[in-house]
């Protein structure tokens, strides 16, 4: 069963913009991974990982966020999250995400706190 | 959601049977006062009614209810099991919301006007404020009634905000298990489709930290005969050092400070640990969480167990491939059909051993003076078959100069030595035989004594003449000369004979061979070849052969044969 999942990027002045579309699951989660790693090689700390297109998430799609939540603060940077479907922000709001990340309603929002120099949640 | 209950004192109200004064103005002021109750009335039924926001529906009632008593200290407490917990507080010190209280302690903070919201069985719980500074109280009886009135609409709507409040709660844990359902299906999913242990455990540790929001990880894993696996996130190196010696031995997880340790099983074996750091959200891991945790952790251990299995066949598989080629390789440089020589019968014979080992024969040269060689290559496999192709081809080559044997020899060892990698080298006989005459020159680099066996069954053992080709490039080969006359019979052979293992491990020896070759005397070169075999078959039995086993057989023609 292969279910698509796609991350388009592209930049807002200095933050870099993650789009997710379709099901970041178990079989994806390592290309979202990839992904995210490859950001934070390049030196690209202030992420937004817009979710507007993302259908699904599971236990293993968390988990990226996760793993790199730490390096990207530490490198002055963020990971927010932003235009989540009110479906999945329930797993991220179930599983205690918004106490750890800040979730933002629109990727400008998201944006905006970069540019007032919230970098931390 | 319930219907709103008839509700108490507002019949009264609307009848407009309730007024406190006689005069005209008290009249309009009343008629003033109830269109100001109705109204209110209205708008809290279209407000409370609208919403199942049980925090939205007691900021409502805490506005109107202070406003219309002009009191700026104001509790609503809502029944909890057998008491009550304060709901929603304004002004006051002492009580924050969440508290429990009871009507006494509320009493005492000077909250001493205290309103049921609904009655009897449905009484959600009681306003509570200090006495009202509004004009007249608390001789106005209808805004009493008003205030009963509104907080008795206000309980039905309370109780279908509270129960909303529970399908919501009930909705996030049904979210929760579908979730972790969910995972536990594509897991296995996940798992099925990879062969991969890195990836598996990369996938295994991706989940429990987006499930538990788990910052510090490690999984390790020490399968026997597979390479380790070691995979930190956030934690040190001794750390989990540490960890692989306090891993559980038993299949249940225990905790360790702040980490959770879950063993990896293979069998009744635990071959890895997985450490799990305190949860980002949340409080810490529950049974239940555990639980969870450890049957996620359990289906990682099949998987990976069966990636090792699978990388254990693919390694036999790939061994096994290689000794196919390496046999193939080894058939291909046996001659195809020994050449016709004139005066000479001439067979050989070569049985592979269970993991190829690495004998070689050859008959090269031209058919007047052939050169007989019996080599046997250290080794076994690929790199064995390899080698006995670099000999022949050497051999070839110098073959195209005029050389004398030794000189050959020489040459060869000398080349060997360039080209051999290693500790690698290769035993040899080389016979040069003269057609014509019967002559023979030959070299024996520390192969098995050749069995020079008379026509009439008298046997001559020929010795090494020097040290294997390709260990020392200085060593000069001497060669011996010996003339085979009519009958007369020369059987090389490699080690493989005189090792042959019988089921009691007895060897078949020098001694046997030779007194099985003098038997055979007399016999053409191919029956003593096949009888030799045969007496060896004999011998081993069923035994598997770890080395090679080669024969070559030359004989002169009998005269009278």
């Amino acid at each position: 069963m292969t279910r698509s999942f796609l991350i388009e990027t592209r930049d807002e002045g200095n933050v870099r913009i993650l789009a997710l579309r379709g099901f970041l699951d178990a079989h994806t989660a390592p290309r979202f991974e990839a992904a995210v790693e490859e950001e934070l090689r390049a030196g690209r700390s202030r992420l937004v990982v817009d979710c507007t297109g993302l259908d699904y998430i599971s236990s293993a799609g968390l988990g990226v966020f996760m793993t790199f939540i730490d390096e990207a603060r530490g490198a002055g940077g963020d990971i927010k999250l932003a235009s989540i479907q009110p479906k999945v922000y329930q797993i991220f709001d179930v599983l205690g995400f918004p106490a750890l990340f800040d979730i933002q309603p629109a990727v400008e929002d998201a944006v905006a706190r970069f540019e007032r120099g919230a970098g931390e949640g | 959601m319930r219907p709103v209950p008839p509700v108490a004192g507002l019949s009264r109200l609307l009848r407009g049977e309730v007024y406190s004064g006689n005069t005209v103005e008290d009249r309009k002021t009343d008629s003033r006062l109830d269109a100001s109750r109705l109204e209110s009335l209205l708008e809290s039924a279209r407000i409370l009614g609208s919403s199942l926001d049980l925090h939205e529906q007691l900021n409502h009632l805490m506005r109107t209810l202070m406003g219309r008593l002009l009191v700026t200290r104001a509790l609503i407490a809502l029944r909890d099991g057998s008491g009550w917990r304060a709901a929603a507080v304004r002004g006051l010190t002492g009580v924050r919301q969440g508290d429990a209280v009871t009507p006494e302690q509320a009493e005492q903070a000077g909250l001493t006007l205290q309103i049921p919201i609904g009655e009897g069985p449905r009484e959600a719980g009681f306003f509570a404020a200090p006495p009202p500074r509004r004009p007249g109280w608390p001789d106005d009886a209808s805004e009493q009634e008003f205030l009963e009135a509104l907080l008795s609409l206000a309980s039905a709507t309370i109780e279908n905000a509270l129960a909303h409040e529970e399908i919501i709660e009930a909705n996030r844990e049904l979210a929760q298990k579908i979730h972790e359902l969910n995972t536990l299906v594509e897991l296995a999913r996940a798992f099925s489709a990879s062969i991969d242990p890195e990836e598996i455990g990369r996938l295994l540790m991706l989940t429990l930290s987006g499930r538990w929001t788990v910052r510090h990880h490690a999984l390790l894993a020490w399968p026997p005969g597979q390479a380790p696996l070691t995979l930190l996130r956030n934690v040190s190196a001794e750390q989990a050092a540490e960890w692989k010696k306090s891993a559980p031995q038993d299949g249940e997880p225990v905790r360790d400070g702040a980490f959770v340790l879950l063993p990896l099983r293979s069998g009744e074996a635990t071959v890895g640990v997985v450490a799990l750091g305190p949860p980002g959200a949340g409080e810490g891991y529950s049974q239940e969480d555990l639980e969870f945790c450890g049957a996620l952790v359990a289906q990682a251990s099949v998987a990976l167990d069966n990636a090792w299995r699978f990388q254990d066949t693919l390694y036999r598989r790939q061994m096994e491939r290689e000794l196919e080629l390496a046999s193939a390789i080894q058939r291909d440089l046996f001659p195809k059909e020994m050449p016709h020589i004139a005066g000479l019968e001439l067979t050989a014979a070569n049985r592979q051993a269970r993991l190829v080992g690495g004998d070689y024969y050859d008959v090269l040269g031209a058919p007047e003076a052939p050169l007989l060689c019996v080599a046997d290559v250290a080794g076994k496999g690929l790199p064995a078959a390899l080698l006995m192709a670099t000999i022949q081809a050497t051999l070839r080559a110098l073959l195209e100069f005029p050389l004398t044997l030794t000189e050959l020899a020489n040459r060869a060892n000398r080349l060997l030595c360039g080209s051999m990698p290693g500790n690698r080298y290769a035993t040899l006989f080389l016979a040069r035989y003269d057609a014509a005459t019967g002559e023979c020159e030959y070299v024996n680099a520390a192969q098995c004594q050749a069995i020079l066996v008379r026509e009439g069954g008298r046997q001559e053992l020929l010795d090494a003449t020097g040290l294997p080709i390709g260990m020392f490039s200085s060593l000069e080969y001497e060669s011996r000369r010996l003339t085979l006359a009519p009958g007369d019979a020369l059987v090389i052979y490699s080690d493989g004979v005189t090792d042959a293992q019988a089921p009691s491990e007895e060897e078949f020896g020098l001694e046997r061979l030779c007194s099985t070759v003098s038997g055979l005397a007399g016999q053409t070169a191919e029956l003593m070849c096949a009888g030799l075999l045969e007496a060896i078959n004999r011998f081993v039995e069923e035994t598997p052969q770890y080395d090679d086993i080669t024969v070559m057989v030359a004989r002169r023609v009998s005269e009278t044969g």
